[in-house]
């Protein structure tokens, strides 16, 4: 569970306390996963993939950006703006824990 | 697809739905389309053009652009795909039918136009639906499913009308089954750009 503040983003305690908690969250992990797939992809194919709306993709890409998950690039493509994003050694270091840390809870649960 | 609490089994079935996805999803900017659109009508034209003039010794020397537009193609792609550094099963797909079209295009248009006589161009025509209709439905495009599905009727209608005006035929259906829905694929990749 996450909440916006005006200089701050908190991040709450959740019950799967050793998931971590910016990959812990659908539209998150939907982005990084995208970008586990894709060396690049840009802000229109996450959006495709997630439905979500462009604010809310933009907050999260940011969450993921202060936690040094992705590396966001903004250019001109066509006289169009492209924003593009791409994983950090430090996002897949994370993503491959976090799915590590699934399974063990999945294991430990059954 | 909202921030909330999910437990492990959900984001494990997240993260497989997500990459899967990603590795089927396809997306074409209409390039080849417009391109061995365009070549085709300029080359059908001015097959009929030469043939009304009574040009009929070099009437099909307009058609040796396919092969170069073919070369274009062929490199414009293998530039843009080797920026891009994932397996897509739907893009090689793509590449694979419009590769193997082209080349029967090729095959059929040069070296056996005379076996195919009058059914060339509906051959041709035919080749033309079934790249149209197979786009598609791999980059899920409706309007080149139903512009495959009416380049393939025309392409039987075809006999029905004098061989001389056959390639006044593949000149319109080129601009009109193939240039515009290309250019429209195009206008609305780059209208949804962020």
């Amino acid at each position: 569970m996450c909440q916006a503040s005006d200089s701050t983003i908190q991040v709450k305690p959740t019950m799967y306390k050793n998931l971590d908690p910016i990959l812990h969250s659908q539209l998150r992990l939907a982005i990084v996963s995208l970008l586990m797939t894709n060396d690049e992809a840009d802000f229109n194919q996450i959006k495709e993939m997630t439905n979500a709306t462009s604010g809310n993709i933009s907050v999260q890409i940011s969450k993921l950006h202060e936690a040094g998950y992705n590396e966001v690039v903004k250019s001109f493509k066509n006289n169009y703006q492209n924003t593009s994003l791409s994983i950090t050694k430090k996002g897949i270091k994370a993503f491959e824990d976090y799915v590590e840390s699934l399974k063990q809870y999945i294991k430990t649960n059954k | 697809m909202q921030n909330k609490e999910f437990t492990p089994e959900e984001s494990l079935s997240l993260i497989s739905n997500v990459i899967m996805e990603a590795k089927s999803r396809f997306k074409d900017n209409g390039f080849s389309f417009i391109f061995i659109g365009l070549c085709s009508a300029v080359a059908s034209l001015g097959q009929f053009i030469l043939l009304r003039l009574e040009y009929y010794h070099i009437n099909y020397y307009p058609y040796f652009i396919m092969p170069v537009a073919a070369a274009v193609i062929f490199f414009y792609y293998r530039k843009k795909r080797g920026a891009v550094k994932t397996k897509n099963i739907i893009g090689s797909l793509f590449t694979i039918i419009s590769a193997l079209m082209g080349l029967n295009l090729m095959i059929a248009g040069f070296f056996f136009w005379e076996k195919f006589g009058i059914a060339l161009i509906p051959f041709i025509l035919i080749l033309f639906s079934i790249w149209s209709a197979f786009s598609g439905v791999l980059i899920k495009s409706r309007i080149f499913l139903i512009s495959g599905i009416l380049i393939n009727i025309i392409a039987y209608c075809s006999f029905f009308i004098d061989k001389e005006y056959h390639p006044l035929v593949l000149s319109i259906v080129s601009l009109i089954g193939i240039v515009v829905p290309g250019i429209r694929l195009n206008y609305s990749g780059k209208a949804n750009h962020v």
